[in-house]
């Protein structure tokens, strides 16, 4: 079993080197008619995220100096910011708890869209990093830094992209990528399976999963890659998701979109979810690890409770999120997923940058395919009260 | 001071194995706890008796340091297990190939009896504790904030009744009694009082060190034999790696030893017990010197995925892969080195490339794994290799010594190793760099001993993970021991299974465990008789630690171990109706 990792490894790596030929020579895809050496064992391969970020495009010069040029209206106030200009402590005027505290707690668990009392500074640049995920380019579409993706869909990025969490050394980085290893329940797999070729395959079948067992970190820091996972099926079933992708000169991308749900336990155990619809992925795939991009549309609801529930005020507060005016912000860029009652769009194109590494996976005594039955309706229908038990 | 290391020392200069230098520390720490002067029954470690005439059988009695595991299993069985210890006593020196007989050469230095006192304070502060004093306690005090002597003499005398290798005069408990209500007065707490003698009841060379004492052996006139509470010991350290139960006290007292049939009953039911499974541990563990798996680093450069705990799971692999199919299966030992059944853990399956699950699951390697026996176990290979790099020479000669018994001598002073820590780029495996360095005809000699089996490993790296290749080369695993070619590590498996030193060596580091001594040179007939019973027994171990256990040379006492006999002699010497039967 391990000469055949081993040999897949070895494999890879000199196939690697001339895949561009390969690909070149034969047209991409055209390793549908059989398996190559760079297979994996039994014709799948699995591997667990390692990190989850929003990708946030900050604009530098030459020296590597943020310019801050696409947020030409400077950072957005947070919670606490709003709170003083709301309440300004002069004239001897005495507020109440009920006036203060509580009316804040009220407009952060019951949102509404109406309009700002604060000026909200939206990112207006027209560079950002991610997909473009409808095909088009639009007004609101972004370009990729380098300039080689047009019509990039990421009006999530738009809403945060000036908001201090969610900026590079921001407590949204820092804590996130330190729960998203530490906390069990944040454990999310991804199989690829009927996979000929790990350089290029256009027929393979992509399934998501919640794991169970921990990273586990090699002497060197590094995330430690054949460990193995099993499979979450009793809380987990939220997670599973399927889709088709293509493998082409060892990118793989999904081919169909489909739902992507991943978990954010975080300091004391708040666990929640995240739900991106429509999801497409671009990974750079090895025999070792996998890293790239995922595009989709944000469910606005899911993701503003989540934030909610996994921080706590003075996490809001140090990073300037002030959580009713994101939500503001959240709906009035929503640009999918209308609301079958209102019209309103109920999602946001976003992007997400993944790391993973490769593991071995423990299927359950069930079938995924049983699992599978009605996924995204259960989980839409559970919405917000979801409870999420951890183990 | 003088008086206790009078005590301790033996009278006899001629008698330098067992000379122990306890210093003050422990005298003050004794004496703090009032019971220094009652260090009792340790004047017969001095006691010096002739050579007997005809010391054809038996082995010299010894005066022996509890090993770390012991007194925690003695702890633990008594106090139960949920009692801490963290304690580390300093490391024996490996005597003729096993640790155990350097427990009858160790000295005690200030240090170890300042760890002594430590692990007796933290024990004697949980047996005394709220949470467990209603379970081990026998009975309640009348008050607790004052002496109660006959409660603390209840419990005293069940303590000492266990915990001393010999029961001591009636005097010295009631001395300690007293001593602990003093001090439970001086404290206002009865608990407190019996705390202070508890811990200096635990720290007492009674507890701490096993005086194995000798006596006439009427069935034999002119021999010695150890006396009925040496040879509880003996059994209890050598089986279950503890001290004697009360199961095992009360046939010594009752002289159940001395009878064969008695004898037989309480060796049976010691076999049967699930505490023989810690003994067997302790056995393997110190025959494999896997106490080193304690030690062991590997460069995180090279080998990032050995992790701490690789280390330790590899040697509970091995441990429980060795109970498993000489206990559990009851299996020919030498299976122990073809056998591809094995435990795993999550730490574990990154190195050996296999699916795992939270805890130990059984595991059997496919038949193309070329992971077979426990020569190809993580332990064995990690071990016996640098940090930085496998080593043929290391492996082949941890194989020479630990599992056939054959010494390999150590290199010569002006060696050159030039050819193996810096060796020629174009030199891709082991075997091509240790080609080069047996042209040194310095070398070559003890390195034919031990590569040419060493090599067959290198198909596993110096952290035991397999791999076809080195530096981009080809490994060639072929190779011979003793004249049997193989072409792989399959075949070198199949090649110890079928070394007739491999079941000769169990039997010897067995016996010499089980005494805790060298073995004389003379006591080669008795190991033959031993070697030929298990094989008789087809190599199952129960059978042969049986055998060791009801034989003569087990219990008799020869000062300077036994005399060259003849087969026909020694034949005598395990009479059939003592090796003959199976647990």
């Amino acid at each position: 079993m391990k000469t055949q990792q081993s040999t897949l490894r070895r494999m890879w790596l000199g196939k690697a080197a001339i895949a561009g030929f390969a690909v070149a020579a034969l047209g991409a895809g055209s390793a549908a008619g059989g398996a190559d050496d760079t297979a994996p064992p039994t014709r799948s391969i699995a591997y667990v995220l390692t990190t989850i970020n929003w990708p946030i495009y900050q604009a530098k010069d030459a020296s590597g100096k943020e310019t801050k040029e696409e947020c030409p209206n400077g950072i957005n106030d947070g919670a606490r910011e709003q709170f003083s200009a709301s309440f300004p402590q002069k004239d001897g005027k005495k507020w109440t708890i009920a006036e203060t505290t509580v009316m804040r707690e009220a407009e952060i668990w019951w949102p509404t869209v109406e309009a700002d009392k604060f000026p909200f500074r939206e990112v207006g640049g027209k560079v950002a990093i991610g997909l473009n995920l409808d095909g088009k380019v639009k007004p609101s579409d972004f370009t990729s830094p380098d300039g080689k993706i047009t019509g990039i869909d990421n009006q999530f990025y738009r809403a945060v992209g000036c908001i201090l969490s969610y900026r590079d050394g921001s407590s949204q980085n820092l804590f996130e990528n330190e729960h998203f290893e530490g906390k069990q329940f944040n454990r999310i797999l991804f199989e690829l399976t009927d996979v000929d070729s790990l350089l290029n395959d256009d027929d393979v079948t992509m399934t998501t999963y919640r794991g169970l067992d921990p990273l586990v970190r090699d002497a060197k820091g590094e995330f430690q890659a054949d460990t193995t996972q099993r499979i979450d099926t009793q809380w987990g079933q939220d997670f599973i998701h399927k889709s088709k992708a293509k493998i082409v000169n060892g990118v793989l991308t999904t081919t169909e979109p489909s739902d992507f749900v991943w978990a954010n336990e975080f300091v004391h155990q708040e666990a929640s979810l995240d739900w991106m619809r429509d999801a497409h992925f671009e990974l750079k795939l090895t025999p070792d690890t996998a890293e790239g991009m995922l595009g989709g549309y944000i469910d606005i609801e899911t993701n503003y409770r989540s934030l909610n529930r996994r921080y706590g005020t003075h996490q809001i507060s140090y990073g300037k999120t002030a959580a009713a005016s994101l939500y503001k912000a959240l709906r009035r860029l929503a640009d999918a997923h209308p609301d079958s009652e209102t019209g309103a769009n109920t999602a946001i194109s976003a992007a997400l940058r993944i790391t993973a590494v490769q593991v071995r996976l423990t299927h359950p005594k069930e079938k995924v395919a049983e699992m599978e039955i009605d996924k995204p309706a259960r989980f839409a229908a559970r919405g917000e009260d979801t409870k999420i038990q951890t183990r | 001071m003088r008086l206790f290391r009078k005590l301790l020392r033996p009278r006899s200069t001629k008698r330098k194995h067992t000379l122990f230098t306890f210093s003050a520390t422990l005298l003050a720490a004794t004496m703090l706890a009032g019971a220094a002067s009652g260090i009792p029954n340790l004047s017969f470690a001095a006691e010096t008796h002739s050579v007997s005439a005809d010391a054809s059988i038996g082995m010299p009695k010894h005066l022996r340091l509890l090993t770390t595991q012991q007194y925690i299993n003695t702890i633990q069985y008594f106090f139960g297990p949920d009692i801490k210890t963290d304690v580390k006593f300093a490391p024996l020196t490996r005597t003729d190939g096993v640790l155990m007989a350097g427990t009858s050469v160790a000295g005690v230095s200030d240090a170890q009896i300042e760890t002594y006192q430590k692990v007796a304070n933290i024990v004697s502060n949980q047996v005394v504790d709220p949470r467990r004093r209603d379970t081990l306690f026998p009975c309640k005090p009348a008050s607790e904030t004052a002496a109660d002597n006959e409660c603390a003499g209840k419990f005293l005398n069940r303590v000492i009744d266990y915990l001393y290798f010999v029961p001591p005069p009636k005097e010295h408990v009631e001395k300690l009694v007293a001593e602990a209500g003093a001090a439970a007065n001086r404290l206002h707490d009865f608990y407190a009082g019996v705390q202070v003698i508890l811990e200096s009841v635990l720290l007492s060379p009674s507890v701490l060190l096993v005086a194995e004492k000798e006596e006439p052996d009427p069935k034999r006139p002119g021999h010695m034999r150890l006396d009925a509470y040496s040879q509880a010991s003996r059994l209890s350290l050598f089986l279950w790696n503890a001290a004697p139960d009360p199961m095992l006290r009360a046939a010594a007292i009752r002289g159940d030893l001395f009878s064969e049939k008695s004898r037989t009953r309480i060796v049976d039911a010691m076999l049967k017990s699930p505490r023989l499974e810690i003994g067997v541990r302790a056995f393997f563990d110190d025959m494999f010197g896997l106490e080193e798996m304690e030690a062991l680093s590997k460069d995180a450069t090279i080998y990032p995925f050995f992790l701490g705990g690789v280390a330790a799971d590899a040697r509970e692999q091995t441990l429980r892969t060795v109970v498993d199919q000489l206990l559990t299966k009851n299996k020919d030992y030498r299976d122990v080195y073809t056998s591809r059944e094995t435990f795993i853990s999550p730490a574990l399956g990154v190195l050996y490339g296999v699916q795992t699950a939270p805890g130990w699951l059984p595991y059997e390697f496919p038949h193309d794994a070329h992971r077979a026996g426990i020569l190809t176990q993580v332990s064995f290979l990690a071990l016996n290799s640098h940090a930085t790099r496998s080593s043929a020479t290391l492996r082949g000669k941890a194989l020479r010594e630990l599992i056939l018994c054959q010494k390999v001598p150590p290199p010569p002073a002006n060696v050159d190793f030039s050819a193996i820590e810096n060796p020629d780029p174009k030199l891709k495996t082991a075997r091509q760099r240790l080609d080069v360095h047996r042209q040194n005809p310095v070398c070559a000699g003890c390195h034919k001993i031990t590569d040419p089996m060493g090599l067959a490993l290198e198909n596993f790296d110096g952290a035991g993970r397999y791999r076809l290749v080195e530096k981009g080369a080809t490994i060639d695993p072929s190779g011979s021991l003793d004249g049997k070619i193989f072409t792989d590590v399959d075949g070198l498996g199949q090649a110890v299974h079928d070394s007739p030193a491999l079941p000769t060596c169990l039997v010897r580091r067995a016996f010499s465990y089980a005494t805790a001594g060298v073995l004389p040179v003379s006591s080669e007939p008795v190991l033959a008789q031993l070697n030929k019973k298990f094989a008789a027994d087809s190599y199952r171990l129960r059978p042969l630690l049986k055998a060791i256990t009801l034989s003569d040379a087990f219990s008799a006492v020869s000062e300077t171990g036994p005399k060259p006999v003849s087969p026909e002699k020694a034949a005598s010497i395990l009479t059939p109706n003592k090796v003959a039967s199976n647990p």
